[in-house]
C-alpha cells in the first residue's frame, strides 16, 4: 500500500471509529428515561445516602473517615455513577450483538468497532462522572478539598461499571435482566465498599468500588490525591477492560444469534 | 351495549376460571429463569455475603425504645432478611404485571370479570410472596436463630407481601427498566437506611415508608420474644391500603367496556 | 351467545334461526345482508391520543369514523400505515374508549389483535384451555375448538412447544384461533394473516367463507390491495374518516379468485402470484 493510500485509509478508519462513537453516544442521550436517570440519580441518591446515614450515631462500630452524613454522600455519589455506567455498558453491549455484526458487514472493521464501542463508554462513563460530581459539590455540607480527586474518583467508578457492564451484558444480553443483576452488583458493592461496616480491607480492596470510594472520600475530606488507590482503580480497570474486550469480541465474531 | 362475551355461561364457575387463571400464572412464573435465578442467589448473595463479612462485636440497638444489644452478624442476618425479601417480592410483583399486561385485557374480554382477574393475580402474588420468604428465611435461619421464629417469619412475609404489590403497582404506571430501577432501590433505601435500628435520629416521616411497621415487628421478633402487636397490625393495614391502590390501578389499566 | 362444541347446521341461535323463519338463508346472497341484523354498529367515534409530554403533539386519530358490520358479512378495513386502523378496532373490541360516539354491539366477540397478545410462557394447549375457561367453555369444548383449529391452520405438532418459542407465524396462528375459539358472532381481525406461508392463507380465507356462511360478522383489517374482491364491503380508514364502498356483488365466489385471474368489480386483477407474493411478506 503506497503512503498516500495508507494515509487514506487511516482517515477513513478515523471517520468510522468518530461516527461510530458519535451514533452510540448518540442513541444513549436519546432515550428519555437515560436522560432523567442521569439527572435525577446522582442528586437522589446523594441526597438519600446523606439523609439515611445521617441518622445514625456517630459510633466507633462503623469505619469511616469523616462525618457519616459525608460518608452516606459520597457513597450516593460512587452508587449513582457505578450504576449508571454499569447500565450504560450494558445496553451497547447489548446493541452491539445486534447491530455491529451488521456493521461489520458494511465495512466497519472489528477493531474500530470495539474502539467506538469502549470510547462511548469512556465518554458517556466522564459525563455521568462530571454530573455526579456537580450535584455532589452543589449537595455536601462542606467544601472539596480537591475536586479533581472527586472527578477522578468517580470517572474510575463510571469506567469500571461500564467495563462490568458490558461483561453483564455478554453473559445476560437482556435489558431488563443484566440491569437487575448490574444493580443488584453496584449496590452491595458499594455497601461493602464504603467503609461503613467494620470488614476487613483485605476483602473490601476486591470490590471494584472500593478504590474509587476511598479516591473521593480523601478528595473530600483531606484534599488529597490518594495515588495508590488511584493505581489499584486502574488495576480493576486493567482487568475488567480484558475481560470485557475478550467477551465483546466473542460475542460480535457469534453475532446477535440469542 | 355490548351483549357479553363468553364466561357468561352457566357451566364453568367463577372458582373455576380464578384457578386457571392462577395456575398458568405459576406455569409462567416458574418457566422464567430470571425470578428463579433471583430466588436462589439473592438470599444467598445479600444475606450470606454480609453475615460472612462483617465481624462480631456488639452492637447497640434501639428496639421499641429500649436498648439491647446483639451480635453483629446476628444484626446483619436478621436485618437483610426483609431487605432481600422486599427485592424478591418487588421484582416478582414487577414481572408479574409486565409479563401478562397485554394478554390480561383479552383475557377480560374472553370473559374473566374484573373481580376474577384480580383475585387471581393477588393469588399469584401471595404465592410468589410465600416463595421469596421462604428463600429468604432458609439463609437467614441457618445465619442466626431469632427468638421468635413465628413471629419472625410472619413479619418477613409481611415486608415481602407489601412490596410485591407495590412491585405489581410500579409495573403498571412505569414502564420495565424504571419498575426495575426503583423496585432495588426503594427496599434497600426504605428497609436498609431508614428502618435501621441502629438509628437514634429517624425522623418521624420514616413512620411513612412502606417497610416501617412490619420491619420494626421483624427486629422485635428477631431480638426479644416480645410480640409488637401494634406494629403487625400496623404492617397488614399498610398491606391492605397499597392493595386497594394496586388494585384500583389495575382495574383501569385491565378495563374492558 | 356461544353455542356447544362447534356449530353443526342444525345449530343457531334465536337471532338466526328467526332469520331462518322468515325465510332468509344463510347463503351469501346480497338479500340476506343487506337485510341482515348488524353484529357491530360504531357512529361518529371520535379519538385523540394527547401526550403527557409538555411538548409534544397529540395526535387526533378517529375523527367521526362510522362503521358497521353485518351478520354473513365480511368487512374489509384499509388505509395507510398508522391511519388509526388499529385503534378503531380496539374501539369496536371494546378494549379502548372513544373519546366520543358510540359502539353498538349484537353478541359475542372475538379479537385478534396485531401483536399476539398472549402469554409467552404458556404452551399452545396451555393457552387454549386459560382463554377457553375465559370464555366458558367445558373442557370438552375447549379440546373440540383445539382440534378444529390446529388442523385447520395446520400448527398441531407446536401443541407442546411454549409461545415465546414459536415461529412468527406460528404465534399468529394461536393469535388467531384464541379469537375465534369460542365461535363469537363478531369476529375483529387486524393484519390476521401476518407471517402465514400460502397453505396457511388461504385455509384462512376457507375458514373465513365457513364463518360468513354461519353468519358471523368478520372484519378485517389488511393492507393487502390485491384482497379487496375478497370482502363484500371496504371500508377506507383516510384522515379519520372511513369511506365505504361495496365490492362483492353478484357471483362473488371465492373458489373463482383463488383459481384463476379475474377482473373485479374494482377492475383489479387478482391473480394467484400477486396475492400470494402479498400475503407471504405481509408485515
Amino acid at each position: 500500500m503506497t503512503g498516500e493510500a495508507r494515509t487514506a485509509g487511516l482517515n477513513a478508519a478515523v471517520r468510522r471509529a468518530v461516527a461510530g462513537t458519535a451514533a452510540s453516544t448518540r442513541s444513549f442521550f436519546r432515550e428519555p428515561l437515560t436522560i432523567a436517570l442521569l439527572l435525577a440519580l446522582p442528586a437522589v441518591s446523594i441526597e438519600i445516602y446523606g439523609a439515611s446515614l445521617g441518622q445514625f450515631p456517630e459510633l466507633g462500630v462503623f469505619a469511616s473517615v469523616g462525618s457519616l452524613e459525608t460518608t452516606g454522600r459520597i457513597t450516593g455519589a460512587v452508587f449513582a455513577t457505578g450504576a449508571l455506567a454499569g447500565v450504560l455498558g450494558l445496553f451497547q453491549m447489548i446493541s452491539a450483538r445486534d447491530a455491529d455484526r451488521r456493521l461489520a458487514l458494511c465495512g466497519f472493521r472489528g477493531v474500530e468497532l470495539l474502539g467506538a464501542r469502549f470510547a462511548t463508554v469512556l465518554v458517556v462513563s466522564g459525563a455521568i462522572a462530571a454530573v455526579s460530581t456537580a450535584t455532589l459539590a452543589g449537595l455536601l455540607t462542606t467544601s472539596i478539598g480537591a475536586p479533581l480527586g472527586v472527578f477522578l474518583g468517580l470517572v474510575l467508578a463510571g469506567v469500571i461499571y461500564g467495563l462490568i457492564g458490558v461483561l453483564v451484558g455478554s453473559v445476560l444480553p437482556r435489558e431488563l435482566e443484566g440491569s437487575l443483576v448490574l444493580v443488584i452488583l453496584a449496590d452491595m458493592d458499594n455497601v461493602f465498599a464504603s467503609g461503613l461496616f467494620a470488614i476487613d480491607e483485605s476483602v473490601t480492596r476486591f470490590a471494584p468500588l472500593s478504590q474509587p470510594h476511598e479516591l473521593v472520600t480523601r478528595a473530600v475530606v483531606d484534599g488529597t490525591l490518594a495515588v495508590d488507590h488511584a493505581v489499584a482503580a486502574l488495576g480493576h480497570v486493567a482487568v475488567f477492560g480484558v475481560a470485557a474486550v475478550a467477551a465483546y469480541t466473542y460475542q460480535v465474531e457469534r453475532g446477535g444469534d440469542d | 351495549m355490548a351483549a357479553g362475551v363468553g364466561g357468561s355461561g352457566g357451566r364453568v364457575t367463577a372458582a373455576e376460571r380464578v384457578a386457571t387463571a392462577v395456575a398458568m400464572g405459576l406455569r409462567e412464573l416458574r418457566r422464567t429463569p430470571v425470578v428463579l435465578a433471583l430466588l436462589v442467589f439473592l438470599p444467598v448473595y445479600i444475606i450470606g455475603a454480609f453475615v460472612w463479612l462483617v465481624g462480631d462485636e456488639s452492637v447497640p440497638l434501639t428496639i421499641d425504645g429500649a436498648e439491647t444489644t446483639a451480635g453483629m452478624s446476628a444484626f446483619a442476618a436478621a436485618f437483610m432478611t426483609p431487605v432481600a425479601v422486599a427485592i424478591l417480592a418487588g421484582i416478582v410483583g414487577l414481572f408479574l404485571m409486565h409479563s401478562s399486561r397485554a394478554a390480561d385485557g383479552r383475557l377480560r374480554l374472553a370473559g374473566l370479570s374484573a373481580t376474577e382477574l384480580v383475585v387471581a393475580r393477588v393469588g399469584l402474588l401471595a404465592v410468589g410472596t410465600v416463595v421469596a420468604t421462604g428463600a429468604s428465611l432458609a439463609v437467614a435461619l441457618a445465619a442466626f436463630s431469632p427468638e421468635s421464629v413465628g413471629a419472625f417469619a410472619a413479619a418477613t412475609f409481611l415486608v415481602g407481601l407489601t412490596y410485591g404489590v407495590l412491585g405489581v403497582t410500579v409495573g403498571l404506571v412505569l414502564d420495565r427498566l424504571a419498575g426495575v430501577y426503583v423496585m432495588l432501590f426503594a427496599p434497600m433505601v426504605d428497609v436498609l437506611m431508614f428502618q435501621n435500628p441502629l438509628a437514634t435520629d429517624s425522623p418521624a416521616w420514616t413512620a411513612l415508608l412502606p417497610g416501617h411497621f412490619a420491619t420494626d415487628a421483624l427486629v422485635v421478633a428477631a431480638f426479644t420474644t416480645d410480640l409488637a402487636v401494634g406494629d403487625f397490625l400496623g404492617a397488614v393495614a399498610y398491606v391492605l391500603v397499597v392493595l386497594a391502590v394496586g388494585v384500583g390501578v389495575f382495574y383501569r389499566a385491565t378495563a374492558v367496556e | 351467545m356461544s353455542t356447544n362444541g362447534r356449530p353443526s347446521e342444525g345449530d343457531a341461535t334465536d337471532e338466526r334461526s328467526a332469520n331462518e323463519r322468515d325465510g332468509r338463508s344463510n347463503e351469501s346472497s346480497d338479500d340476506s345482508r343487506v337485510d341482515a341484523e348488524a353484529v357491530v354498529e360504531a357512529r361518529g367515534i371520535e379519538k385523540t391520543y394527547d401526550s403527557w409530554l409538555p411538548f409534544a403533539r397529540s395526535v387526533e386519530v378517529l375523527d367521526g369514523a362510522a362503521l358497521e358490520v353485518r351478520r354473513g358479512e365480511v368487512v374489509g378495513i384499509m388505509g395507510a400505515n398508522g391511519s388509526g386502523k388499529s385503534t378503531l378496532m380496539e374501539i369496536l373490541a371494546g378494549i379502548l374508549d372513544a373519546d366520543a360516539g358510540t359502539v353498538e354491539r349484537a353478541g359475542t366477540v372475538g379479537w385478534c389483535p396485531q401483536e399476539p397478545r398472549l402469554y409467552d410462557r404458556l404452551t399452545v394447549d396451555e393457552t387454549f384451555r386459560l382463554f377457553g375457561r375465559a370464555y366458558g367453555m367445558t373442557d370438552d369444548e375447549i379440546d373440540d375448538a383445539r382440534e378444529w383449529l390446529t388442523d385447520v391452520l395446520d400448527f398441531e405438532r407446536f401443541r407442546d412447544r411454549q409461545v415465546r418459542h414459536l415461529s412468527g407465524g406460528n404465534r399468529q396462528k394461536l393469535n388467531l384461533s384464541v379469537a375465534l375459539m369460542h365461535e363469537p358472532d363478531l369476529l375483529l381481525l387486524d393484519e390476521p394473516y401476518t407471517g402465514f406461508d400460502w397453505e396457511t392463507f388461504l385455509a384462512f380465507w376457507d375458514l373465513t367463507e365457513e364463518l360468513r356462511d354461519r353468519g358471523v360478522g368478520v372484519a378485517v383489517i389488511s393492507h393487502i390491495i390485491n384482497e379487496r374482491d375478497r370482502f363484500d364491503v371496504v371500508y377506507e380508514l383516510h384522515e379519520g374518516h372511513l369511506h365505504r364502498e361495496t365490492v362483492g356483488g353478484e357471483g362473488h365466489d371465492d373458489r373463482d379468485a383463488d383459481a384463476s385471474a379475474q377482473p373485479s368489480d374494482t377492475g383489479v386483477q387478482s391473480s394467484d402470484t400477486d396475492a400470494r407474493a402479498a400475503g407471504v411478506t405481509g408485515e
